[in-house]
């Protein structure tokens, strides 16, 4: 057989063998797009740990040479310099339910979050997380947020809610559609397909969208689609599109008096806390609770109705408290 | 020592996203399907412990040696994983009648008057096995060659390259395959 004969006798058998095992299973998109986000912001982190580790160890080496350049000439020695981009404690985890991953691994309930810290929520999963130094954060199920410094964080994809404490700084939350910043409120950012929703439950926030500027106050939502137009409306506070919030709402302490208790179950539900009268009020703020179970914002009506001469009702967008 | 998997692990821990890119999308297909029958065919399992198989690579780049490739370093790791995912779960792995896994399975099948389909569904496997280990494109090329019968004017042009360099590439990558076939058919290339 001529060498061009057996190429070709070798070619046919490869023909043959590639034919009898098809082509090689394909993998699905969406979960290499997943693997492949999680992976490449592990790998970057890695990237940065890395370099910091090394201005330490340069800044090391040089501060070492200094001090020898001191020890013969006697002149100052320089500063050390902090490493750059050092991850820092950022959020804990409040409330969970169903499953979340931070980075690559399974978030628990005991994680500490710090920066560049990437999470995911599965379908059914609601997150509450306590965002230091800023408020209460809720992530929603099959959501995506980064957090890219202390006071800032990347929605990818979902939706999250925001509640400012009294005393928290102000956090901005950087979306595709634009940059959404807290003045100091309760809000609700989510992304859908070809669009961004902003709603505002109390205080206002700042949308900025390419080099426009729009502010939202409470009973508002903004919407922003992909050409960049905005749409406002009135909304409610209260009601089923706001129930993914209240259920990921972090436990109420049954403690304190029950107005304090009536006012936290009233704000993680958007209604508005309403007496009956003035001696109902008075009642609520001298019935004091004492209870080491955290429950939430149901259940803690719940109770204050079976253990409090306190009726509870919600009637609309209001908490309506009487006298039994 | 394969110096181009060196090459790469060095520019991805200088931070570079191509290097990034090239090293996942060279790799990630053949982890999945190594990691997926190890899983017993679960496709849930095998992304947790292909994910959790890169981060951990992607961690320690620094201790690749380059003794072997990317991906035989990568399914070391994975071997792990997928263990710590059964002892986790406590569960047996499944039984495995992979080619690759067993040498004394293949010897017996062979000695044995086997099944014909047995055998060609080994032989397939052990197909699509080579074409996962061989270096990059190489196996894309093989594919639309001989299976969707693309033209290699064709090739060139998925590949971004010109007509001689895709029969070029072609040309290796069949002695690739042959040598590498050939190595793990334990020299039975004329029976096939």
């Amino acid at each position: 057989m001529s060498s061009d004969d057996k190429m070709l006798n070798g070619e046919a058998q490869i023909a043959a063998l590639l034919r009898l095992a098809g082509r090689r299973p394909a993998v699905p998109d969406a979960m290499q797009a997943r693997i492949r986000a999680t992976v490449h912001d592990v790998w970057r982190g890695n990237v940065r740990r890395t370099r910091s580790v090394r201005v330490i160890q340069w800044t090391s080496l040089a501060t070492a040479a200094c001090l020898v350049v001191v020890f013969l000439l006697r002149v100052p020695a320089p500063t050390h310099s902090q490493p750059a981009n050092a991850p820092r404690l950022v959020a804990t985890v409040d409330l969970m339910s169903g499953a979340a991953l931070l980075g690559p691994a399974r978030l628990a309930s005991a994680s500490q979050i710090f920066t560049g810290a990437t999470i995911e929520t599965s379908p059914d999963a609601t997150l509450a997380l306590r965002w230091s130094r800023r408020g209460s954060l809720r992530v929603a199920g099959d959501s995506a947020v980064r957090f890219e410094s202390q006071g800032q964080l990347a929605l990818d994809r979902g939706a999250v809610y925001f509640d400012s404490s009294a005393a928290g700084q102000s956090v901005s939350i950087r979306t595709p559609f634009g940059i959404v910043r807290d003045v100091g409120t309760q809000f609700e950012v989510r992304l859908e397909r070809d669009s961004m929703r902003v709603r505002v439950r109390e205080g206002a926030v700042d949308l900025r969208h390419g080099k426009t500027r729009e502010r939202a106050t409470a009973d508002t939502e903004l919407a922003v689609s992909r050409n960049g137009v905005i749409e406002r409306r009135a909304i409610s506070r209260s009601g089923p599109e706001w129930e993914w919030v209240v259920k990921a709402a972090p436990p109420i302490a049954l403690t304190g008096s029950a107005r304090d208790v009536l006012g936290a179950v009233a704000r993680e539900k958007g209604l508005t806390l309403a007496f009956a009268d003035s001696r109902a009020q008075q009642l609520a703020a001298t019935t004091s609770l004492h209870s080491t179970v955290p429950v939430s914002p149901d259940e803690a009506l719940v109770a204050l109705n079976a253990a409090t001469p306190l009726v509870c009702r919600i009637d609309g967008e209001a908490l309506l408290i009487k006298r039994r | 020592m394969v110096p181009n998997d060196r090459q790469l692990v060095a520019r991805m821990q200088r931070g570079d996203e191509r290097a990034f890119s090239e090293f996942f999308d060279a790799n990630f297909a053949a982890l999945c399907r190594f990691a997926l029958p190890r899983v017993g065919g679960d496709a849930a399992a095998a992304e947790d412990v292909v994910q959790s198989t890169l981060c951990i690579a992607v961690r320690k780049l620094h201790t690749f040696r380059g003794e072997a490739t990317l991906l035989t370093w990568l399914c070391t790791i994975c071997r792990h994983e997928i263990g710590a995912h059964f002892e986790k779960k406590r569960l047996a792995p499944p039984m495995l009648n992979l080619a690759e896994e067993s040498a004394e399975i293949r010897a017996a099948l062979e000695s044995l008057a086997a099944v014909e389909s047995v055998q060609r569904n080994e032989t397939a496997s052990v197909v699509q096995l080579v074409l996962d280990r061989l270096p990059a494109h190489y196996g894309d090329a093989l594919e639309w060659k001989y299976i969707e019968g693309l033209s290699v004017d064709e090739i060139a042009m998925r590949f971004g390259v010109g007509a001689k360099a895709a029969e070029s590439l072609l040309t290796r990558a069949r002695a690739a395959f042959r040598d590498a076939f050939t190595a793990l058919y334990g020299g039975r290339w004329s029976e096939v």
